[in-house]
């Protein structure tokens, strides 16, 4: 079929059925609605505009690819489902709504999509079944989320490389998972939710910014490609960052002590022996591997490579290998070890606890007088506090820990496992 | 389009179904409603519908068997009612 026209008709048109078994053409209509195409869309579809201003709305199920734009500019796309493909990768197409975006699935997208400034996608999907399931050209929308969907399906969900540029108006409220590898570009006016994961399944090579925060979880199992960075104005106490493989790019927060989140560098296989190449900046800070800035610098939160967590001497108290005076370090302070990221407070050992006196003599096991705790407000921190015991004056005192002793939560890592923090060693003195 | 000056052959059987060769258009109501079925010289068919219908919605389904293929459906509908289109079955 190679046309179904309502030319200038004043009527409100409506194509409720479209069953095919080969190609059509075009259609322009006002309203499409449940279309059943057997084989591809090879002309324009236009949802024209109808007298009065009511929506002209497409919801278009099609076996094969639909090759023509998409003109839905007095409109909603309600769903629109392809067994192929949306364009090819040398003809791509323009899909346009002056409304929502309910539902594009397709197998592999080539694409120019875009909504009015004013509204919103709710799902986008690949499926990869016969092709590599990338989505390639762009989208750009007010929000990705989901306006009382229930369960319906929501977010971005691309099987393959999610090659396409996307633009979010004001801020990503749905989860976007990618497969393979994102070389597109990703612009948010303002925030990645706090109750959202952006999860990417291999290298990251395009850049990435947020005029907000990044108040979910953003993962990439791959590398952080040396030519890009991922901005934002801040890293909240929610907000996390995991960079399975090596950080080669920069990660920057612009806001001072916008660090109040975790990033976490090198947990995947694919990492290698120093995976920390990129630059991470805080307001006017870079930080570096195994940085020195005092928490207060930064916002709260720490950059940690994984297993090499290690602790942040200056964060520690008393600082790591610090001298302290009897008469500022009360006998029975809580020392507190604090590490370059969160460590799991569920699984844990005891960490051998000794002493040796100032003038000499050999170390001693003071582990039993003391309990070890943790902070939940502060999820870096080991907490050692006297029970029987005390912090006495005249001794040198280690506190030793062993590779697994304690471990980093799968959360903060690519996997679902957790990962034993390397052996360290605590030390501290305290004079007369 | 509709009102072009080619020759349109429009069979109306009875008051709610139009056929002719093996597409069919069945229309809702019959007065006010019109519809046509031609076969082109390279086989395929070419529907026209019509409607001046303006008190109540129009609708029309179109029918065709597995061999059939259409080349255009075309509809003139300057009213103010809805008109509803329903393309049934295998054609193509």
């Amino acid at each position: 079929m190679e046309l179904i026209d309502s030319d200038d008709s004043t009527a409100s048109v409506f194509l409720h059925v479209l069953n095919t078994v080969n190609d059509v053409g075009s259609i322009r209509v006002n309203n499409v609605i449940g279309t059943d195409i057997g084989g591809d869309v090879t002309g324009l579809i236009q949802c024209r505009e109808r007298l009065g201003g009511a929506d002209s709305n497409l919801d278009m199920t099609v076996s094969g690819s639909v090759l023509g734009n998409l003109d839905v500019s007095y409109g909603a796309i309600l769903g629109l489902d392809a067994v192929g493909s949306l364009g090819t990768s040398g003809t791509p197409i323009t899909i346009t709504t002056l409304k929502k975006i309910e539902s594009i699935v397709a197998d592999e997208i080539h694409a120019a999509i875009e909504t009015d400034a004013d509204v919103f996608v709710q799902y986008i999907e690949t499926l990869g079944v016969a092709s590599d399931g990338d989505f390639m050209g762009s989208l750009l929308t007010k929000n990705l989320t989901c306006d009382g969907c229930g369960a319906e399906p929501a977010g971005i969900v691309v099987a393959g490389d999610l090659l396409a540029d996307l633009t979010f108006l004001v801020g990503v409220f749905e989860d976007i998972t990618v497969a393979g590898e994102m070389t597109g570009t990703l612009d948010v006016a303002e925030d990645l939710s706090r109750f959202n994961t952006i999860s990417i399944g291999g290298d990251l090579t395009g850049n990435v910014a947020f005029g907000g925060e990044v108040g979910g979880t953003f993962v990439i199992e791959g590398d952080v490609d040396s030519s890009i960075a991922i901005e934002m104005a801040s890293l909240p106490a929610t907000g996390v960052i995991i960079v399975g493989a090596d950080l080669n790019g920069d990660i920057v927060m612009t806001d001072t002590a916008g660090l109040e989140g975790f990033i976490t560098i090198g947990s995947s296989p694919l990492a290698t022996t120093d995976p920390w190449g990129g630059d991470v900046v805080v307001g006017a800070y870079t930080i570096g591997k195994y940085y020195t800035n005092p928490i207060a610098q930064l916002g709260g939160g720490a950059v940690g490579i994984v297993p090499d967590w290690g602790f942040h001497s200056g964060d520690c108290f008393p600082e790591g290998s610090s001298v302290c005076e009897a008469s500022s370090f009360p006998d029975d302070s809580t020392v507190i070890i604090s590490h370059y990221g969160p460590i799991d407070d569920t699984v844990y050992d005891d960490l051998p606890i000794e002493r040796k006196p100032l003038a000499g003599g050999s170390w001693t096991d003071i582990t039993s007088d003391f309990e070890f705790s943790f902070d939940a407000g502060s999820p870096r921190d080991l907490l050692i506090d006297p029970t029987t015991g005390a912090w006495d004056p005249g001794y040198h005192y280690r506190v030793t820990h062993e590779e697994g002793d304690l471990q980093i939560p799968a959360d903060v890592l690519v996997g679902e496992s957790n990962v034993d923090v390397d052996a360290y060693v605590y030390t501290f003195c305290i004079v007369p | 389009m509709f009102r072009s000056t080619s020759v349109v052959v429009a069979l109306i059987l009875g008051a709610t179904a139009t056929a002719c060769a093996d597409v069919t258009v069945t229309k809702v109501p019959s007065n006010g409603t019109s519809a046509s079925v031609t076969q082109l010289v390279n086989g395929k068919w070419h529907v026209e519908l019509a409607t001046t219908v303006n008190d109540q919605p129009t609708t029309f389904t179109v029918k065709g068997d597995s061999d059939d293929e259409i080349e255009d459906i075309l509809i003139d509908a300057d009213v103010f009612a809805f008109v509803n289109i329903y393309v049934h079955g295998a054609t193509q």
